[in-house]
């Protein structure tokens, strides 16, 4: 127990001082059942604030780790108060025969510590919702989405309307990773369905729209955005939901409605960046639709476009030469393969179909900057590289890579296709040059780990002619594998659709500048030699004419999670350092037997404490006090303060039992037409019983729980009643049964307390002659005072407060506070 | 021992200590049973003390441990006895378990005048410097700790207490 004392007070040195390296080894011992950290505010917050600080340092697998050994203040409460309960039941053993005093002082001291744990415990709200946010944040910072998905998930069911939202925002954002996507659309779902006017309705349905259409789910694209265009109309991505559903409505060959949406594009977003592409699939659904005139009048205006249109000239070009032959050859489908299903490429549609047009367009050499260019050369490259024309492949993939003008859409590729046809000839070293650039240049991306890949391979002895740099592969290698390690937005095969340092927002090339298998091909390791790569040897990477959809996915994550801030948790420093201070549990008074009256384990080692508090600016004091507090609906009334009042005089109760000294015994009585009492017998002040005490109060006064008709108290002892309301008989009654030396009373008015064999009101009786007065009050108290076990002690203080109350009951209070020594205060409610 | 005796000794506390002595001479010279000796009463008071102490009524043990203290003191009774020192010791873990430090370090610090050549020397050390660290001065407290720790060789179920309350002194 002690080695897990000492490891939680180094840890916390540790972590303020964030040595984690010697943290760490601590670890076992801190998750000890009976070790300190579990319950220490201190340690746990230390750790919050040190993870904290890792986590806005982007240290985030740090960060994690440290925000798993934090525990919720439930959590430290629960085994504080378990410990607590243990120790007393040692200390109790222990003080029955001393034999080691300095074992009973280590006891009574880790009981002081636990005791104002818990007081500090009490003063901090909870924070189980904000450090499961944390957690959640961590494991999606480090890549572990499914960890975090789930955490989200959760969080989306117990946190308010935003953080439920957020959450499950962010769960389908994890689940979006996680292919199959079988949760994310069901989690996506489940976020349109909870939140149409959600602040991420927009992002998701977008979103879940780009997923389906990525796996051809044209039906399901279409349904899902016109039914978020009808939730949510002015959305800003609009554009791209219509032409993503315009899209979809060609591959369901659903031309005449794709033709409506892509110009609808067109008129209501005249300025978009999309408004090129849709005229060209507009172009198309007219072409696929026989329409070839009105086909090649949009083609035409997409070329009239210029460079603002430069991804789609050519291919326009092409397809407006295709409309034109069509028309003039009557019945003769040139472009019947364009239209099918199965893929073709702008290759073959070069050598086979529209030779002359193909090679007219195709550059010349490096003197173009044409990004189309670069992308010509690197078709060219793949389809004789599948050929088994090594030498005429790499000599192509060098061309476009040799191209100015560096476009992601075959840059990348082109230098792979160069360096696998470095390979092919046998010209490893520079195969692994060209690796190791793409490993550099394109971080965390699918090219970078296929670079790796093959770095790999050829590493192995043979595979180069001198002996591999290890530390030059090492550094590559760190460089490619960095996405798995450090980049929360470096995108994964699967989902990469931006260059790295995409923003987010900005869209993409459209569909004929990208190459699905780059997209969405895993990654699998080759066998040495092979020949074709994962990238270039799949027919789907070459998506003219084939059926893939125009990519505007956007990174789904798009925030950086430092940047954000992180659910505050409100920390009272001055509670978490009053808990690194020494604190002691002291012993008093009586033998380990204790009190008769109040002999349990748990109030043994204080025995008789004495409390000075201040009552309602009255000043108590007492050993044994009784808190008498009027519950009497006319407290709640609008004239009397209402609800609010009540609560405050409830609160203000709070706060003295706060001031109580640990171990000073009290009960908490209320009384209205009947008497309840929140424990059967005066209970030692400590947290537990001052938290019970709220708990007590609470339900009083309100909505469903006015006034008080049945009590735990039935009297029988003193002056006899005849029943009446306001009972405060019945509650001094209680009070002095428990042996209370000073009580104090709160009322809202005078007792109406009839007496035993009083004329019952139907006859009239005045009413002086059937309710109790002081003088019986003070009968009844001195009849309380001589019976019983506490006979023969002197009558208890009686300090009361008169609350919003009338000048006879004033009078009455003031008389009966007067008669026993203690005080009187009015109080009125206060707005 | 009378009766009367013991009453007395139990119910004298605070200024009355004072008189405790003159008043249970004039208790016991008029007292018809047998006379006590002054060795009897001091070892009687020390008992009731030690017997209050071991069943952890800590705070009813205390005038019984001064009453035997002025006995011993009035009848120049050896104090440094091996009675004697148990008696201090125990005398002061009284204070200090029922959370009185400062009376406790000086009780302590008495103890250590009284007794220099005790075998609770060293443990007597720690417990002042627990009680300066338990009344919340820590400067002074890693102070006795540390010179603790230089005058003494202590066992390791001490050092680690010692150790222990050096971190919480210097966490604090």
């Amino acid at each position: 127990m002690r080695r897990g004392h000492a490891a939680t007070l180094l840890a916390t040195a540790y972590l303020k001082t964030l040595s984690l390296e010697r943290l760490y080894p601590l670890i076992p011992d801190l998750l000890q059942r009976d070790a300190l950290a579990p319950r220490s505010l201190a340690f746990n917050m230390a750790a919050l604030e040190a993870a904290d600080s890792l986590f806005q340092d982007e240290r985030y697998r740090e960060a994690l780790w440290l925000h798993r050994l934090v525990f919720t203040r439930a959590a430290m409460r629960a085994q504080a108060e378990a410990y607590r309960d243990e120790l007393q039941k040692r200390i109790e053993q222990e003080q029955k025969a001393v034999r080691e005093p300095r074992r009973l002082l280590r006891l009574l001291e880790w009981a002081g510590e636990t005791e104002a744990q818990l007081k500090a415990l009490d003063a901090n709200d909870n924070d189980t919702v904000a450090l499961e946010v944390r957690m959640a944040r961590g494991y999606l910072a480090v890549r572990r989405e499914r960890e975090a998905r789930e955490l989200f998930l959760h969080l989306s069911a117990t946190g308010d309307r935003a953080e439920a939202e957020e959450a499950l925002e962010q769960a389908f954002a994890c689940a979006v990773r996680l292919p199959p996507w079988t949760r994310a659309y069901a989690i996506g779902r489940q976020y349109m369905d909870r939140y149409p006017d959600g602040s991420w309705y927009d992002e998701v349905t977008l979103t879940l729209g780009q997923m389906h259409a990525r796996e051809h789910h044209w039906a399901e694209v279409d349904q899902l955005f016109d039914e978020a265009l009808k939730t949510h109309p002015p959305r800003a991505d609009a554009d791209e939901c219509l032409i993503l559903r315009g899209y979809a409505q060609l591959m369901e060959k659903q031309f005449d409605a794709a033709v409506t949406s892509l110009r609808a594009l067109r008129t209501r977003f005249a300025g978009s960046a999309l408004v090129p592409g849709a005229i060209y699939w507009c172009a198309m659904a007219q072409m696929l639709n026989g329409h070839d005139e009105a086909a090649a009048q949009d083609f035409d205006k997409l070329l009239a476009l210029g460079p603002s249109a430069s991804a789609y000239l050519a291919d326009a070009a092409l397809r407006r030469q295709a409309c034109a032959a069509r028309r003039t050859q009557a019945g003769t489908n040139a472009w019947g393969l364009v239209a099918g299903p199965a893929a073709t490429n702008t290759v073959r549609v070069m050598n086979s179909v529209m030779p002359e047009a193909a090679r007219a367009s195709a550059p010349a050499g490096l003197a173009s900057n044409d990004a189309d260019a670069g992308r010509t050369w690197l078709l060219r490259g793949a389809e004789a590289f599948r050929a088994g024309h090594a030498r005429e492949a790499l000599d192509a993939a060098v061309m476009s890579v040799g191209l100015a003008d560096k476009d992601l859409a075959s840059f990348p590729d082109a230098l792979l296709l160069s360096a696998r046809g470095y390979e092919a000839v046998a010209e490893d070293d520079r195969a692994r040059d060209v690796y190791g650039e793409v490993a550099t240049l394109f971080p965390h991306t699918g090219w970078a780990a296929t670079a790796s890949e093959r770095l790999r391979l050829i590493a192995r002895p043979g595979r180069t002619q001198d002996e591999e740099p290890a530390s030059g592969v090492t550094n590559v290698l760190h460089a490619a594998g960095g996405a798995a390690t450090n980049g929360l937005f470096a995108p994964r095969p699967g989902m990469l659709v931006a260059p790295p340092a995409a923003t987010g927002n900005e869209m993409l090339p459209p569909f004929p500048e990208k190459t699905e298998a780059l997209l969405f091909a895993p990654i699998e390791p080759e066998p040495a030699g092979a020949v074709a790569s994962s990238v270039v040897d799949d027919a789907a990477w070459i998506p003219f004419g084939s059926n893939c959809p125009p990519l505007q996915t956007r990174p789904l994550i798009a925030r950086v999670p430092a940047h954000l801030a992180l659910p505050e948790i409100r920390i009272d420093a001055r509670q978490v350092a009053a808990t690194l201070l020494p604190a002691f549990q002291a012993v008093a008074g009586d033998d380990a037997g204790g009190d008769a009256a109040t002999n349990t384990a748990s109030s043994n080692p204080v025995a008789r404490v004495s409390s000075t508090v201040t009552f309602f600016g009255i000043p108590a004091k007492g050993e044994r006090l009784a808190i008498l507090l009027d519950a009497s609906r006319r407290l709640a009334l609008p004239e009397m303060g209402g609800a609010s009042g009540c609560q405050r005089v409830k609160e203000r109760v709070g706060q003295m039992l706060d001031d109580l000294q640990d171990g000073t015994r009290f009960n908490v009585i209320v009384f209205d037409d009947a008497c309840t009492t929140m424990a059967p017998a005066m209970v030692p002040a400590r947290h537990e019983t001052r938290r019970q005490a709220r708990q007590f109060l609470r339900a009083f006064n309100t909505e469903g729980h006015w006034g008080l008709t049945t009590g735990t108290y039935s009297g029988g002892d003193g002056l006899a009643a005849g029943g009446g309301a306001t009972r405060l008989d019945l509650a001094i009654a209680a009070a002095m049964k428990d042996g209370a030396d000073t009580i104090l009373i709160i009322s809202a008015g005078l007792p109406r307390v009839q007496k035993a064999g009083a004329p019952p009101a139907s006859q009239a009786a005045p009413l002086d002659t059937r309710l109790w007065k002081l003088p019986d009050f003070i009968q009844h108290i001195a009849l309380l005072s001589a019976a019983g076990e506490h006979a023969g002690r002197p009558p208890p203080v009686i300090d009361c407060i008169g609350y919003q109350v009338d000048r006879e009951s004033s009078a009455f209070l003031q008389q009966l506070a007067a008669a026993y020594k203690g005080h009187y205060r009015l109080m009125r409610a206060t707005p | 021992m009378s009766h009367a005796n013991q009453i007395c000794g139990r119910v004298l506390s605070g200024s009355w200590r004072r008189l405790a002595l003159p008043l249970l001479l004039l208790i016991g010279a008029a007292s018809p049973l047998r006379a006590i000796t002054p060795q009897e009463s001091v070892r009687d008071a020390r008992a009731r003390a030690s017997a209050s102490f071991s069943r952890g009524a800590f705070a009813a043990a205390i005038p019984d441990f001064e009453q035997a203290v002025q006995l011993a003191t009035a009848n120049s009774l050896d104090p440094s006895s091996e009675a004697a020192e148990r008696a201090d010791n125990e005398r002061a873990l009284c204070d200090l378990f029922t959370g009185n430090f400062g009376a406790a370090e000086q009780a302590f610090q008495s103890f250590v005048a009284r007794h220099p050549q005790s075998a609770r020397a060293a443990a007597t050390a720690v417990y002042l410097a627990d009680c300066q660290r338990l009344g919340g001065r820590t400067r002074e407290a890693i102070r006795s700790y540390t010179q603790a720790l230089q005058r003494f060789a202590f066992g390791p179920d001490l050092l680690t207490d010692i150790e222990a309350s050096l971190a919480q002194c210097w966490l604090a």
